[in-house]
């Protein structure tokens, strides 16, 4: 490391020619006190430094690879390469310290996005990450066997419009310490909540915290129905609505939630409550329901069944834009097919 | 033996009449000497065990050799216990394990750190070598500052890193001037490559 390649220096730039010359554990504190990308940036520099700048875990507040289409349009139609973004904050009310990168191109992606959400991934304990699915895709090769089971450490995870394979995939590399999953099974006809509870997430065994939260919506009655026969042994109430049963620990309880209101899919909420929780506590938890996760047939059934409800980020913009999406569509459809007449 | 009128001993003492404030000498590896307050070595994990263990009285303290600071000279211990001094009674920072951290360089930590490289290359071993947290935590910001808004390419300006190339160079530049006989190999191996030969060994 001591040699000094010969550069010519930009007046401008302030420099630290001593960097070489610290010890690594002391450049080490340097980098941690390096904002994201600097860190990030670094990394690309030389060997050394990337190895310095690895050998550190480090914090983020939110991470969010979305398409780019607006919402509720991408809960249509499943965003591609060539129109994702890439969101990073890093601490929670700090907009200085965010980023965005656009992928303009399938190249793009592999070259800059899934390098730098793998180094996040591998590196970095996130606060909430968000991931979407992309068109012509899968998660699974995309991440490839560079994840142990057990090793994302993600607090919140929400896996958006995700294949069944998928979300199964990310349940299982999510560690034991992650509070929140938020996911839409609307691919899966028989979502196992019971058996991810009992085998993968073992909430009972390793006796979860008050307000661990898994949250899924299902097209089929049959998660319900399983759940209640899985857990039937710690049944304290069951009705066509919820299930609560006890845990190995007496002060708690996991309650599993069908949504209040009708729709296509019903998001089911499974919770980790106090035993001491009145049933009026969790009213709230069946109105949930996940932006971009619910498919069309049901975003037309606000409109006809439902009030829009700004908690769901259902309003009558959204929809405005919806419509005029669609009517956009038919345009372009049309003029093509006249173009290819002539 | 000079004694350094670093802003270390500052302090109105008419405003605290009853206690008698006890200081310390410390002289660095050039012969500087300092006096600073029992409260602003609080901030330096180490001076602090020091002097804890030493028991050292007031009448100690003027009738027995300042305490050396062998790897330190003069310049850097006066910006030290200048900081010290100035932080003096402040809470020292509890390291809660969280990256990146969050540090703010105050006005005065700026104006001191407002030095060439060099220094602040020594300012920060100090602060680790004595385990003054706060001034680490501020020297290793300024540091890691100048990185921020940088492409790869000016942070390698920035910082002079080598490319993994000449990193290669370098190390090997080493190997063998550590072991010349590697070189001699090598060379000799060159050689009967050049002959046609394979059977080196």
């Amino acid at each position: 490391m001591g040699n000094q390649p010969s550069v010519s220096f930009d007046k401008n730039l302030l420099t630290f020619e001593k960097w070489n010359f610290l010890p690594p554990e002391i450049k080490a504190e340097c980098i941690k006190r390096m904002d994201f990308k600097s860190r990030f940036l670094l990394r690309a520099t030389s060997r050394t430094e990337r190895l310095l700048v690895d050998s550190q875990h480090f914090n983020l507040y939110h991470v969010r690879l979305e398409g780019v289409l607006p919402y509720p349009i991408n809960s249509i139609i499943s965003s591609g390469f060539d129109d994702l973004k890439l969101t990073i904050l890093s601490a929670a009310h700090s907009q200085t310290e965010m980023h965005v990168i656009f992928s303009r191109n399938r190249e793009r992606f592999f070259e800059t996005i899934l390098p730098l959400l793998l180094f996040i991934l591998k590196k970095a304990t996130v606060e909430e990450l968000f991931l979407e699915r992309i068109r012509q895709s899968d998660w699974r090769q995309l991440l490839g066997e560079q994840f142990p089971p057990e090793s994302l450490n993600v607090k919140n995870f929400h896996g958006v419009v995700l294949t069944h394979p998928e979300t199964m995939f990310f349940v299982s590399k999510l560690k034991n310490n992650t509070r929140s999953v938020h996911v839409d099974a609307n691919t899966c006809q028989n979502f196992p909540m019971g058996a991810l509870l009992e085998n993968r997430m073992q909430w009972i065994a390793l006796d979860a915290d008050i307000g661990k939260t898994f949250r899924v919506t299902s097209t089929t009655h049959q998660t319900f129905n399983q759940f209640s026969a899985k857990f039937k042994d710690r049944i304290i109430k069951e009705n066509s609505e919820e299930i609560r049963i006890r845990t190995d620990n007496p002060s708690k309880h996991i309650l599993l939630k069908l949504a209040k209101r009708w729709r296509v899919s019903r998001p089911l909420t499974c919770v980790v409550i106090s035993s001491e929780t009145e049933e009026s506590e969790f009213e709230s938890f069946g109105r949930w329901v996940t932006k971009k996760m619910i498919p069309l047939w049901e975003y037309l059934s606000f409109i006809f069944t439902e009030e829009f409800g700004d908690e769901d980020d259902l309003n009558f913009s959204s929809f405005m834009i919806l419509l005029m999406y669609c009517l956009w569509l038919i345009a372009s459809m049309l003029f093509t097919r006249h173009v290819l007449r002539r | 033996m000079s004694v350094e009128n670093a802003p270390v001993v500052d302090v109105d003492e008419a405003a605290i009449p009853v206690e008698k404030k006890m200081y310390y000498r410390f002289e660095s590896n050039d012969k500087k000497e300092f006096r600073v307050s029992e409260l602003a070595i609080q901030q330096s994990e180490t001076l602090n065990r020091l002097v804890e263990a030493m028991g050292y009285t007031s009448e100690d303290v003027e009738n027995k050799p300042a305490i050396a600071i062998e790897n330190i000279d003069g310049k850097t211990l006066k910006l030290v216990f200048q900081w010290c001094e100035h932080h003096k009674g402040e809470a020292i920072p509890v390291d809660d394990g969280s990256v990146p951290k969050i540090v703010e360089i105050p006005e005065f930590d700026a104006k001191l750190m407002d030095i060439d490289n060099g220094l602040l290359f020594k300012l920060i071993w100090a602060a680790d070598y004595l385990n003054i947290v706060q001034l680490l935590n501020v020297s290793c910001k300024k540091v890691a500052n100048m990185a921020q808004g940088k492409t790869p390419a000016q942070l390698r300006r920035v910082y002079l890193l080598p490319s993994d190339e000449e990193d290669e160079a370098a190390k090997r530049a080493a190997q063998e001037a550590q072991d010349p006989r590697a070189r001699e190999v090598e060379e000799e191996f060159e050689e009967r490559k050049r002959q046609g030969g394979n059977s080196f060994f």
